[in-house]
Protein backbone atom coordinates (compact mmCIF):
# COMPACT_ATOMS: atom_id res chain seq x y z
CA UNK A 1 0.00 0.00 0.00
CA UNK A 2 2.67 2.28 0.61
CA UNK A 3 4.56 1.67 -2.27
CA UNK A 4 1.80 2.23 -4.28
CA UNK A 5 0.73 5.48 -2.51
CA UNK A 6 4.86 6.49 -3.22
CA UNK A 7 4.02 5.71 -6.80
CA UNK A 8 1.02 7.82 -7.29
CA UNK A 9 2.80 11.11 -5.66
CA UNK A 10 5.87 10.40 -7.58
CA UNK A 11 2.86 10.39 -10.71
CA UNK A 12 1.90 14.00 -8.98
CA UNK A 13 5.18 15.11 -8.43
CA UNK A 14 6.06 14.60 -12.60
CA UNK A 15 2.70 16.09 -13.25
CA UNK A 16 3.62 19.24 -11.53
CA UNK A 17 7.10 19.10 -13.58
CA UNK A 18 5.70 18.71 -16.95
CA UNK A 19 2.52 21.10 -16.84
CA UNK A 20 4.92 23.98 -14.99
CA UNK A 21 7.40 23.62 -17.80
CA UNK A 22 4.55 23.44 -20.58
CA UNK A 23 2.76 26.39 -18.99
CA UNK A 24 6.16 28.18 -18.79
CA UNK A 25 7.16 27.39 -22.41
CA UNK A 26 10.30 25.84 -20.98
CA UNK A 27 12.37 24.53 -17.79
CA UNK A 28 14.35 21.66 -16.14
CA UNK A 29 12.59 18.86 -16.92
CA UNK A 30 14.74 16.25 -17.64
CA UNK A 31 16.78 16.83 -14.22
CA UNK A 32 13.94 17.06 -12.45
CA UNK A 33 11.86 14.13 -14.06
CA UNK A 34 15.09 11.45 -13.43
CA UNK A 35 15.13 12.04 -9.44
CA UNK A 36 11.23 12.42 -8.92
CA UNK A 37 11.09 8.82 -7.52
CA UNK A 38 14.08 9.29 -4.96
CA UNK A 39 11.99 12.84 -4.12
CA UNK A 40 8.42 10.68 -3.15
CA UNK A 41 10.39 7.88 -1.67
CA UNK A 42 12.22 10.73 1.04
CA UNK A 43 9.05 12.71 1.61
CA UNK A 44 6.77 10.37 1.71
CA UNK A 45 8.51 7.08 2.95
CA UNK A 46 11.43 8.00 4.58
CA UNK A 47 11.74 11.91 6.10
CA UNK A 48 10.59 13.25 9.55
CA UNK A 49 9.62 16.36 8.66
CA UNK A 50 6.49 18.32 10.12
CA UNK A 51 4.38 20.82 7.55
CA UNK A 52 2.47 22.21 10.51
CA UNK A 53 5.89 23.34 12.07
CA UNK A 54 8.33 23.67 9.20
CA UNK A 55 10.94 24.98 11.26
CA UNK A 56 10.95 21.72 13.87
CA UNK A 57 14.64 21.51 14.67
CA UNK A 58 14.33 18.17 14.94
CA UNK A 59 13.31 17.17 11.21
CA UNK A 60 15.10 15.59 8.88
CA UNK A 61 16.83 17.79 6.66
CA UNK A 62 16.67 17.55 2.35
CA UNK A 63 19.55 19.73 0.37
CA UNK A 64 18.83 19.81 -3.38
CA UNK A 65 22.35 20.31 -4.03
CA UNK A 66 21.53 20.44 -7.78
CA UNK A 67 18.96 23.19 -7.43
CA UNK A 68 18.35 22.81 -11.29
CA UNK A 69 16.17 19.83 -10.12
CA UNK A 70 14.17 21.98 -8.33
CA UNK A 71 10.57 21.49 -9.75
CA UNK A 72 11.11 17.99 -8.52
CA UNK A 73 11.58 19.14 -5.36
CA UNK A 74 8.75 22.35 -5.94
CA UNK A 75 6.30 19.44 -6.87
CA UNK A 76 7.33 17.40 -3.66
CA UNK A 77 6.88 20.36 -1.31
CA UNK A 78 3.54 21.06 -2.99
CA UNK A 79 2.20 17.61 -2.68
CA UNK A 80 3.27 17.34 1.07
CA UNK A 81 1.22 20.53 1.57
CA UNK A 82 3.70 23.03 2.13
CA UNK A 83 2.22 25.34 -0.86
CA UNK A 84 -0.62 25.38 -3.21
CA UNK A 85 0.03 23.98 -6.38
CA UNK A 86 -0.78 27.20 -7.83
CA UNK A 87 2.43 28.86 -7.12
CA UNK A 88 3.52 26.70 -9.57
CA UNK A 89 1.93 29.04 -12.24
CA UNK A 90 4.14 32.04 -11.20
CA UNK A 91 7.38 29.67 -12.34
CA UNK A 92 10.41 32.16 -12.62
CA UNK A 93 7.95 35.68 -13.01
CA UNK A 94 9.04 38.32 -11.06
CA UNK A 95 8.75 37.93 -7.55
CA UNK A 96 7.48 34.41 -7.57
CA UNK A 97 8.91 32.24 -5.11
CA UNK A 98 9.67 29.01 -7.43
CA UNK A 99 12.04 30.54 -9.37
CA UNK A 100 14.81 28.01 -11.40
CA UNK A 101 16.52 27.03 -8.19
CA UNK A 102 15.41 26.62 -4.51
CA UNK A 103 16.06 29.16 -2.29
CA UNK A 104 15.08 28.84 1.38
CA UNK A 105 14.18 32.10 1.90
CA UNK A 106 11.37 32.27 -0.39
CA UNK A 107 10.10 28.77 -0.09
CA UNK A 108 8.70 27.50 2.81
CA UNK A 109 10.14 23.74 2.92
CA UNK A 110 13.33 24.38 1.56
CA UNK A 111 16.08 23.58 4.28
CA UNK A 112 18.80 25.60 2.35
CA UNK A 113 19.17 27.53 -0.88
CA UNK A 114 20.82 25.85 -4.00
CA UNK A 115 22.20 26.61 -7.43
CA UNK A 116 26.27 26.28 -7.73
CA UNK A 117 27.13 22.88 -7.94
CA UNK A 118 29.32 21.27 -5.48
CA UNK A 119 27.71 22.77 -2.62
CA UNK A 120 25.37 20.83 -0.70
CA UNK A 121 27.50 17.89 0.45
CA UNK A 122 30.09 20.69 2.73
CA UNK A 123 26.75 22.02 3.82
CA UNK A 124 25.16 18.78 4.29
CA UNK A 125 28.25 17.58 6.19
CA UNK A 126 27.76 20.83 8.74
CA UNK A 127 24.27 20.44 9.57
CA UNK A 128 24.97 15.92 9.99
CA UNK A 129 27.86 17.48 12.52
CA UNK A 130 25.93 20.03 13.84
CA UNK A 131 22.83 17.19 14.94
CA UNK A 132 25.74 14.76 16.25
CA UNK A 133 27.37 17.64 18.58
CA UNK A 134 23.70 18.33 20.22
CA UNK A 135 22.96 14.51 20.41
CA UNK A 136 19.85 14.99 18.30
CA UNK A 137 18.66 12.04 16.04
CA UNK A 138 17.75 14.28 12.91
CA UNK A 139 19.33 12.85 9.31
CA UNK A 140 20.62 14.88 6.61
CA UNK A 141 19.89 13.85 3.31
CA UNK A 142 21.54 15.63 0.09
CA UNK A 143 20.90 14.80 -3.38
CA UNK A 144 23.20 15.30 -6.17
CA UNK A 145 23.84 15.28 -9.74
CA UNK A 146 26.18 12.74 -11.60
CA UNK A 147 27.80 15.45 -13.36
CA UNK A 148 28.51 17.20 -9.84
CA UNK A 149 30.47 14.67 -8.97
CA UNK A 150 32.94 17.12 -11.04
CA UNK A 151 33.09 19.67 -8.21
CA UNK A 152 35.89 19.43 -5.92
CA UNK A 153 34.05 20.35 -2.50
CA UNK A 154 32.26 17.32 -3.11
CA UNK A 155 35.25 15.53 -2.30
CA UNK A 156 36.58 17.69 0.02
CA UNK A 157 33.16 17.09 2.02
CA UNK A 158 33.61 13.12 1.26
CA UNK A 159 36.86 13.10 3.52
CA UNK A 160 35.44 15.70 6.28
CA UNK A 161 31.98 13.29 6.43
CA UNK A 162 33.82 9.95 6.88
CA UNK A 163 36.50 11.70 9.35
CA UNK A 164 33.91 12.94 11.74
CA UNK A 165 31.93 9.34 11.42
CA UNK A 166 28.72 10.97 10.14
CA UNK A 167 26.89 8.23 10.39
CA UNK A 168 23.49 10.53 9.90
CA UNK A 169 24.61 11.66 6.40
CA UNK A 170 23.25 10.27 3.56
CA UNK A 171 24.25 10.94 -0.02
CA UNK A 172 22.31 10.43 -2.65
CA UNK A 173 23.64 10.60 -6.56
CA UNK A 174 20.83 10.72 -9.09
CA UNK A 175 23.27 9.11 -11.70
CA UNK A 176 21.24 9.78 -14.99
CA UNK A 177 24.29 9.69 -17.35
CA UNK A 178 23.90 12.68 -18.84
CA UNK A 179 25.39 16.39 -18.37
CA UNK A 180 24.72 19.35 -20.48
CA UNK A 181 27.44 18.77 -22.64
CA UNK A 182 26.48 14.69 -22.79
CA UNK A 183 27.06 11.41 -21.41
CA UNK A 184 29.17 11.79 -18.33
CA UNK A 185 31.24 9.49 -19.39
CA UNK A 186 32.39 11.39 -22.30
CA UNK A 187 32.07 15.14 -20.57
CA UNK A 188 34.44 13.61 -17.52
CA UNK A 189 34.40 10.45 -16.55
CA UNK A 190 33.68 10.26 -12.62
CA UNK A 191 34.05 6.06 -13.23
CA UNK A 192 33.29 3.71 -10.45
CA UNK A 193 31.37 6.48 -7.77
CA UNK A 194 31.04 3.25 -5.49
CA UNK A 195 34.44 2.80 -5.48
CA UNK A 196 35.48 5.68 -5.15
CA UNK A 197 33.16 6.99 -2.11
CA UNK A 198 33.68 3.41 -0.38
CA UNK A 199 37.72 4.90 -0.90
CA UNK A 200 37.13 7.91 0.93
CA UNK A 201 35.36 6.00 3.64
CA UNK A 202 31.45 5.70 2.92
CA UNK A 203 29.20 2.87 2.99
CA UNK A 204 27.79 2.92 -0.78
CA UNK A 205 24.67 0.90 -2.18
CA UNK A 206 23.37 1.67 -5.52
CA UNK A 207 19.71 0.93 -6.36
CA UNK A 208 17.59 1.21 -9.03
CA UNK A 209 16.15 4.66 -8.66
CA UNK A 210 12.94 3.92 -10.18
CA UNK A 211 11.99 1.02 -7.95
CA UNK A 212 10.36 2.27 -5.04
CA UNK A 213 10.46 -1.03 -2.86
CA UNK A 214 13.98 -1.01 -3.67
CA UNK A 215 14.41 2.73 -2.79
CA UNK A 216 12.19 2.58 0.04
CA UNK A 217 14.58 -0.67 1.56
CA UNK A 218 17.65 1.31 0.95
CA UNK A 219 16.43 4.35 3.09
CA UNK A 220 15.39 1.55 6.00
CA UNK A 221 18.42 0.48 5.94
CA UNK A 222 20.25 3.62 6.61
CA UNK A 223 22.88 4.03 8.33
CA UNK A 224 24.32 1.25 6.29
CA UNK A 225 26.92 1.08 8.37
CA UNK A 226 27.22 2.43 12.49
CA UNK A 227 30.15 5.33 11.77
CA UNK A 228 30.03 6.33 8.20
CA UNK A 229 28.33 8.36 6.11
CA UNK A 230 25.79 6.20 3.83
CA UNK A 231 25.63 6.98 -0.12
CA UNK A 232 23.13 5.65 -2.30
CA UNK A 233 23.80 5.33 -6.21
CA UNK A 234 20.44 5.73 -7.61
CA UNK A 235 20.68 4.94 -11.34
CA UNK A 236 17.99 6.30 -13.12
CA UNK A 237 16.50 7.83 -16.75
CA UNK A 238 17.05 11.65 -17.48
CA UNK A 239 13.63 12.50 -18.63
CA UNK A 240 11.69 9.40 -17.08
CA UNK A 241 7.54 10.05 -17.84
CA UNK A 242 8.26 11.46 -21.27
CA UNK A 243 8.66 8.31 -23.52
CA UNK A 244 10.12 10.72 -26.13
CA UNK A 245 12.60 12.58 -24.35
CA UNK A 246 14.01 9.35 -21.96
CA UNK A 247 17.60 9.45 -22.11
CA UNK A 248 18.14 12.05 -24.39
CA UNK A 249 20.43 14.74 -23.46
CA UNK A 250 18.18 17.53 -25.36
CA UNK A 251 16.00 17.59 -22.82
CA UNK A 252 18.06 18.39 -19.83
CA UNK A 253 16.35 21.97 -20.90
CA UNK A 254 13.20 21.73 -22.23
CA UNK A 255 11.86 24.05 -24.33
CA UNK A 256 8.10 22.71 -25.69
CA UNK A 257 6.39 25.77 -25.90
CA UNK A 258 3.06 25.83 -25.71
CA UNK A 259 0.52 24.15 -27.95
CA UNK A 260 3.68 22.48 -29.24
CA UNK A 261 3.45 18.34 -30.37
CA UNK A 262 6.26 17.85 -27.13
CA UNK A 263 3.69 19.10 -25.11
CA UNK A 264 0.81 17.49 -26.38
CA UNK A 265 3.10 14.12 -26.48
CA UNK A 266 4.36 14.41 -22.83
CA UNK A 267 0.48 15.27 -21.73
CA UNK A 268 -0.38 12.13 -23.60
CA UNK A 269 1.67 9.83 -21.61
CA UNK A 270 1.10 11.09 -18.20
CA UNK A 271 -2.44 10.27 -19.51
CA UNK A 272 -2.13 7.11 -20.24
CA UNK A 273 0.43 5.81 -17.31
CA UNK A 274 -2.51 7.03 -14.91
CA UNK A 275 -5.09 5.16 -17.13
CA UNK A 276 -2.94 2.05 -16.89
CA UNK A 277 -2.54 2.36 -13.20
CA UNK A 278 -6.20 2.89 -13.07
CA UNK A 279 -5.59 7.02 -11.32
CA UNK A 280 -7.85 9.86 -12.18
CA UNK A 281 -5.49 12.80 -13.47
CA UNK B 1 45.82 55.64 25.39
CA UNK B 2 49.02 54.07 24.80
CA UNK B 3 48.44 50.89 22.57
CA UNK B 4 50.60 47.26 24.02
CA UNK B 5 52.87 45.86 21.48
CA UNK B 6 50.54 42.59 20.97
CA UNK B 7 50.82 40.10 18.50
CA UNK B 8 46.95 40.31 16.48
CA UNK B 9 47.15 36.43 16.81
CA UNK B 10 47.96 36.13 20.79
CA UNK B 11 45.00 39.50 21.34
CA UNK B 12 42.52 37.45 19.19
CA UNK B 13 43.62 34.17 20.80
CA UNK B 14 43.01 35.35 24.00
CA UNK B 15 39.69 37.11 23.14
CA UNK B 16 38.24 34.02 21.68
CA UNK B 17 39.02 31.97 24.48
CA UNK B 18 37.01 34.30 26.47
CA UNK B 19 33.97 34.48 24.01
CA UNK B 20 33.99 30.11 23.83
CA UNK B 21 34.18 30.08 27.35
CA UNK B 22 30.88 32.44 27.96
CA UNK B 23 29.04 30.72 25.03
CA UNK B 24 29.31 27.42 24.07
CA UNK B 25 27.88 27.78 20.71
CA UNK B 26 30.39 28.81 19.80
CA UNK B 27 32.67 26.84 17.61
CA UNK B 28 36.92 28.02 16.13
CA UNK B 29 36.79 26.12 12.75
CA UNK B 30 40.67 25.62 11.69
CA UNK B 31 41.69 24.98 8.20
CA UNK B 32 45.38 23.69 9.08
CA UNK B 33 45.77 26.99 10.00
CA UNK B 34 48.09 26.08 12.96
CA UNK B 35 49.48 28.91 15.20
CA UNK B 36 48.67 31.53 12.98
CA UNK B 37 45.19 30.87 13.35
CA UNK B 38 45.37 32.14 17.29
CA UNK B 39 43.39 29.35 17.82
CA UNK B 40 45.69 26.85 19.80
CA UNK B 41 44.86 28.10 23.29
CA UNK B 42 41.10 27.17 22.52
CA UNK B 43 42.06 23.77 21.00
CA UNK B 44 43.76 23.03 24.01
CA UNK B 45 41.22 24.47 26.62
CA UNK B 46 37.62 23.88 24.81
CA UNK B 47 38.48 21.11 22.59
CA UNK B 48 34.40 20.13 21.82
CA UNK B 49 34.33 23.25 20.31
CA UNK B 50 37.00 23.01 18.50
CA UNK B 51 36.98 21.88 15.10
CA UNK B 52 40.04 20.81 12.67
CA UNK B 53 38.49 20.37 8.81
CA UNK B 54 42.46 20.55 6.90
CA UNK B 55 42.94 22.36 4.08
CA UNK B 56 39.45 22.68 1.93
CA UNK B 57 38.35 26.78 2.25
CA UNK B 58 35.63 25.76 0.11
CA UNK B 59 34.33 22.74 2.44
CA UNK B 60 35.14 24.50 5.19
CA UNK B 61 32.54 27.50 4.46
CA UNK B 62 30.01 24.84 3.65
CA UNK B 63 29.95 22.64 6.93
CA UNK B 64 30.22 26.42 8.86
CA UNK B 65 26.91 27.22 7.23
CA UNK B 66 25.65 23.92 8.11
CA UNK B 67 26.79 24.49 12.00
CA UNK B 68 24.90 27.98 11.51
CA UNK B 69 21.82 26.60 10.37
CA UNK B 70 22.09 23.73 13.74
CA UNK B 71 22.51 27.32 16.06
CA UNK B 72 26.50 26.90 16.30
CA UNK B 73 28.33 30.35 15.87
CA UNK B 74 31.29 29.23 13.51
CA UNK B 75 34.57 31.44 13.84
CA UNK B 76 36.49 29.32 10.55
CA UNK B 77 39.77 31.26 10.13
CA UNK B 78 42.30 30.30 7.59
CA UNK B 79 44.77 32.45 5.50
CA UNK B 80 43.24 35.05 3.91
CA UNK B 81 43.40 34.72 0.25
CA UNK B 82 42.83 31.08 0.84
CA UNK B 83 39.71 32.13 2.51
CA UNK B 84 38.36 35.07 1.13
CA UNK B 85 39.24 33.77 -3.04
CA UNK B 86 38.92 30.04 -3.26
CA UNK B 87 35.72 29.64 -1.37
CA UNK B 88 34.15 33.19 -2.64
CA UNK B 89 31.33 31.64 -4.21
CA UNK B 90 30.67 29.53 -0.90
CA UNK B 91 30.75 32.93 1.13
CA UNK B 92 28.52 34.44 -1.23
CA UNK B 93 26.53 31.62 -1.30
CA UNK B 94 26.18 30.08 1.70
CA UNK B 95 26.94 32.69 4.09
CA UNK B 96 25.73 35.72 2.16
CA UNK B 97 22.55 35.12 0.55
CA UNK B 98 21.89 32.60 3.10
CA UNK B 99 22.60 35.18 5.84
CA UNK B 100 24.16 32.51 7.93
CA UNK B 101 25.79 33.48 11.59
CA UNK B 102 28.98 32.77 10.45
CA UNK B 103 32.67 34.73 11.34
CA UNK B 104 35.44 34.56 8.60
CA UNK B 105 38.92 35.57 9.53
CA UNK B 106 41.28 36.11 6.79
CA UNK B 107 44.49 35.80 9.03
CA UNK B 108 47.93 36.65 8.08
CA UNK B 109 46.22 39.18 5.88
CA UNK B 110 47.12 42.41 3.22
CA UNK B 111 51.04 42.33 2.92
CA UNK B 112 51.54 40.02 6.22
CA UNK B 113 53.10 36.89 4.47
CA UNK B 114 55.44 39.62 3.06
CA UNK B 115 58.00 37.32 1.73
CA UNK B 116 56.01 34.43 0.18
CA UNK B 117 54.91 36.52 -2.54
CA UNK B 118 51.19 36.72 -4.44
CA UNK B 119 50.07 33.84 -3.74
CA UNK B 120 50.01 34.60 0.10
CA UNK B 121 48.96 38.17 -0.13
CA UNK B 122 45.95 39.20 0.23
CA UNK B 123 45.14 42.67 -1.07
CA UNK B 124 41.82 42.10 -2.91
CA UNK B 125 39.89 40.68 0.14
CA UNK B 126 38.25 44.02 1.27
CA UNK B 127 36.62 44.21 -2.28
CA UNK B 128 35.73 40.57 -2.50
CA UNK B 129 33.95 40.47 1.25
CA UNK B 130 32.74 44.14 0.82
CA UNK B 131 30.34 42.99 -2.23
CA UNK B 132 28.85 39.70 -0.07
CA UNK B 133 25.28 40.31 0.56
CA UNK B 134 24.61 40.68 4.15
CA UNK B 135 28.33 40.70 5.20
CA UNK B 136 29.47 42.98 7.71
CA UNK B 137 33.67 43.85 7.02
CA UNK B 138 36.14 44.64 9.76
CA UNK B 139 39.92 45.61 9.28
CA UNK B 140 41.36 45.71 12.78
CA UNK B 141 44.41 47.30 12.38
CA UNK B 142 45.91 46.74 16.23
CA UNK B 143 45.14 44.65 19.31
CA UNK B 144 42.37 46.83 20.91
CA UNK B 145 40.62 46.83 17.25
CA UNK B 146 41.42 43.04 16.89
CA UNK B 147 39.82 42.51 20.42
CA UNK B 148 36.72 44.92 19.91
CA UNK B 149 36.42 43.49 16.12
CA UNK B 150 35.72 39.69 17.09
CA UNK B 151 33.69 40.76 20.63
CA UNK B 152 31.01 42.70 18.69
CA UNK B 153 31.27 40.46 15.29
CA UNK B 154 30.39 37.57 17.69
CA UNK B 155 27.41 39.84 18.96
CA UNK B 156 26.22 40.47 15.45
CA UNK B 157 23.18 38.17 13.78
CA UNK B 158 25.17 37.43 10.42
CA UNK B 159 27.88 37.01 8.58
CA UNK B 160 31.29 38.37 9.62
CA UNK B 161 34.36 38.87 7.48
CA UNK B 162 37.42 40.02 9.72
CA UNK B 163 40.33 41.46 8.34
CA UNK B 164 43.11 39.85 10.83
CA UNK B 165 46.83 41.48 10.62
CA UNK B 166 49.65 39.22 11.70
CA UNK B 167 52.45 41.97 12.98
CA UNK B 168 52.70 43.69 15.99
CA UNK B 169 52.06 47.43 15.76
CA UNK B 170 55.16 49.75 15.11
CA UNK B 171 54.37 52.71 17.39
CA UNK B 172 51.94 53.31 19.86
CA UNK B 173 48.69 55.17 18.64
CA UNK B 174 47.90 58.16 20.58
CA UNK B 175 44.39 58.97 20.02
CA UNK B 176 42.92 59.48 23.61
CA UNK B 177 39.48 57.74 23.73
CA UNK B 178 38.06 54.69 21.98
CA UNK B 179 34.89 53.50 21.75
CA UNK B 180 34.41 50.52 19.15
CA UNK B 181 30.94 49.94 17.23
CA UNK B 182 30.32 48.44 13.68
CA UNK B 183 29.62 50.52 11.52
CA UNK B 184 31.26 53.71 13.85
CA UNK B 185 34.70 55.80 12.84
CA UNK B 186 36.85 57.48 14.85
CA UNK B 187 38.63 60.51 14.92
CA UNK B 188 42.07 60.29 15.59
CA UNK B 189 43.08 63.57 15.34
CA UNK B 190 41.66 67.11 14.69
CA UNK B 191 43.26 70.03 13.81
CA UNK B 192 41.96 71.52 10.90
CA UNK B 193 40.37 71.18 7.29
CA UNK B 194 43.15 71.18 4.77
CA UNK B 195 44.15 67.61 4.87
CA UNK B 196 41.91 64.39 5.62
CA UNK B 197 43.61 61.28 5.79
CA UNK B 198 41.04 58.27 6.00
CA UNK B 199 42.62 55.01 6.75
CA UNK B 200 41.57 51.82 8.01
CA UNK B 201 43.47 48.66 9.06
CA UNK B 202 47.09 48.11 9.76
CA UNK B 203 48.20 51.41 8.50
CA UNK B 204 45.78 53.66 11.17
CA UNK B 205 49.43 54.52 12.99
CA UNK B 206 50.54 55.13 9.80
CA UNK B 207 48.02 57.92 8.78
CA UNK B 208 47.96 59.14 12.29
CA UNK B 209 51.88 59.70 12.08
CA UNK B 210 51.59 61.08 8.38
CA UNK B 211 49.04 63.67 9.91
CA UNK B 212 51.33 64.37 12.81
CA UNK B 213 54.01 65.07 10.38
CA UNK B 214 52.00 67.09 8.15
CA UNK B 215 50.38 68.83 11.28
CA UNK B 216 53.72 69.96 12.61
CA UNK B 217 54.27 71.67 9.06
CA UNK B 218 51.51 73.72 9.74
CA UNK B 219 48.75 72.29 8.07
CA UNK B 220 45.34 71.90 9.55
CA UNK B 221 45.02 67.77 9.57
CA UNK B 222 42.13 65.10 10.28
CA UNK B 223 43.24 61.62 10.60
CA UNK B 224 39.73 59.57 10.65
CA UNK B 225 40.28 55.69 11.10
CA UNK B 226 37.49 53.02 10.10
CA UNK B 227 37.31 49.85 11.18
CA UNK B 228 33.98 48.86 10.33
CA UNK B 229 34.69 48.70 5.91
CA UNK B 230 31.41 47.94 5.36
CA UNK B 231 28.56 49.30 6.81
CA UNK B 232 30.89 52.34 6.70
CA UNK B 233 29.94 55.42 8.76
CA UNK B 234 29.33 57.48 6.15
CA UNK B 235 27.85 60.35 8.34
CA UNK B 236 31.91 60.74 9.52
CA UNK B 237 33.27 60.81 6.36
CA UNK B 238 30.31 62.85 4.02
CA UNK B 239 31.24 65.82 7.74
CA UNK B 240 34.97 65.70 7.19
CA UNK B 241 34.80 66.02 3.66
CA UNK B 242 32.65 68.97 3.20
CA UNK B 243 34.97 70.79 4.80
CA UNK B 244 38.64 69.63 3.55
CA UNK B 245 40.27 71.07 1.03
CA UNK B 246 41.70 67.14 0.15
CA UNK B 247 40.98 63.83 1.26
CA UNK B 248 42.93 60.77 0.95
CA UNK B 249 42.28 56.96 1.68
CA UNK B 250 44.89 55.05 3.24
CA UNK B 251 45.15 51.41 3.43
CA UNK B 252 47.25 48.28 2.91
CA UNK B 253 45.03 46.80 -0.04
CA UNK B 254 44.39 47.11 -3.79
CA UNK B 255 43.42 50.87 -4.08
CA UNK B 256 40.82 48.71 -6.61
CA UNK B 257 37.70 48.10 -4.77
CA UNK B 258 38.85 48.03 -1.34
CA UNK B 259 38.42 50.91 1.33
CA UNK B 260 39.19 53.74 -0.71
CA UNK B 261 36.74 52.58 -2.88
CA UNK B 262 34.03 52.19 -0.33
CA UNK B 263 35.05 55.85 0.43
CA UNK B 264 34.26 57.04 -2.92
CA UNK B 265 31.11 55.53 -3.13
CA UNK B 266 30.27 56.91 -0.07
CA UNK B 267 30.80 60.15 -1.36
CA UNK B 268 30.19 59.87 -4.59
CA UNK B 269 26.70 62.25 -4.48
CA UNK B 270 27.99 64.67 -1.82
CA UNK B 271 28.53 68.13 -3.60
CA UNK B 272 32.37 69.21 -3.00
CA UNK B 273 35.38 69.81 -5.23
CA UNK B 274 37.90 68.13 -2.84
CA UNK B 275 40.33 66.07 -4.64
CA UNK B 276 40.27 62.68 -3.19
CA UNK B 277 43.31 60.83 -3.75
CA UNK B 278 43.93 56.81 -3.00
CA UNK B 279 47.23 55.87 -1.19
CA UNK B 280 47.02 51.80 -1.34
CA UNK B 281 48.60 49.29 -3.60
CA UNK B 282 48.17 49.79 -7.38
CA UNK B 283 47.18 47.31 -9.83
CA UNK B 284 48.89 44.10 -10.35
CA UNK B 285 52.33 45.33 -8.25
CA UNK B 286 53.86 42.30 -7.26
CA UNK B 287 56.98 43.02 -4.76
CA UNK B 288 58.17 40.76 -1.74
CA UNK B 289 60.51 41.03 1.14
CA UNK B 290 60.15 41.99 4.78
CA UNK B 291 57.54 43.48 6.01
CA UNK B 292 58.07 47.28 6.93
CA UNK B 293 60.71 47.30 3.62
CA UNK B 294 57.44 46.17 1.55
CA UNK B 295 55.37 48.72 3.06
CA UNK B 296 58.17 51.87 2.46
CA UNK B 297 58.29 49.78 -0.99
CA UNK B 298 54.79 50.59 -1.90
CA UNK B 299 55.05 53.75 -0.31
CA UNK B 300 52.89 53.53 2.38
CA UNK B 301 54.93 53.71 5.61
CA UNK B 302 54.48 56.72 7.35
CA UNK B 303 57.06 59.38 5.98
CA UNK B 304 56.45 58.13 2.17
CA UNK B 305 52.77 59.08 3.04
CA UNK B 306 53.39 62.71 4.08
CA UNK B 307 55.78 62.92 1.02
CA UNK B 308 52.53 61.67 -1.70
CA UNK B 309 50.27 63.99 0.11
CA UNK B 310 52.64 66.73 0.13
CA UNK B 311 53.55 66.17 -3.61
CA UNK B 312 49.61 66.20 -4.49
CA UNK B 313 48.97 69.25 -2.49
CA UNK B 314 51.98 71.18 -4.66
CA UNK B 315 51.05 69.59 -8.25
CA UNK B 316 47.49 70.26 -8.13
Amino acid sequence: MQIESIEKKAFNIREHIINTVINNGDGHAGPSLSCTDILATLYFGVMNVNVDEPKWEQRDRFILSAGHKCLGLYGTLIEKGYEKAEVLKTYNMLESIVPGHPDMKKFTGVDFSSGALGHGLPIGSGMALSAKLKGDKNRVFVLMGDGEQGEGSNWEAAMFASHHGLDNLVGIIDRNGLQINGSTRDVLDTRDLREKYSTFGWSVKVVDGHNIEELLNTFQSIPFQKGKPSMIIANTIKSKGMPFAEGNVKYHHWNPGKDSQESKDATDALEQYAREKGWKL
Amino acid sequence: MTIKKLNPRDVFGEVLLDLGRENKNIMAVSCDSGSGSGMNPFKKELPHQYLEVGINEQNAIGVCAGLAEGGFIPIVSAIAPFISMRAFEQIRNDLGYANMNVKVIGSSSGLSHSALGSTHQAIEDLTLMRVVPNMVVLNPGDGYEVEMSLKKAIRHKGPVYIRMPRHAMAEPLEATERNFEIGKGEVLMNSGDDIVIAVSGTLSVDGFMAGKILDEMGYGVKVLNFTTVKPLDTKLLCEAYKSAKYLFTLEEHSVIGGFGSAVLEALASVKHEAPIHLIGITDGSIKTGPYRELLEAYGLTWEKVADRILNEIKNN
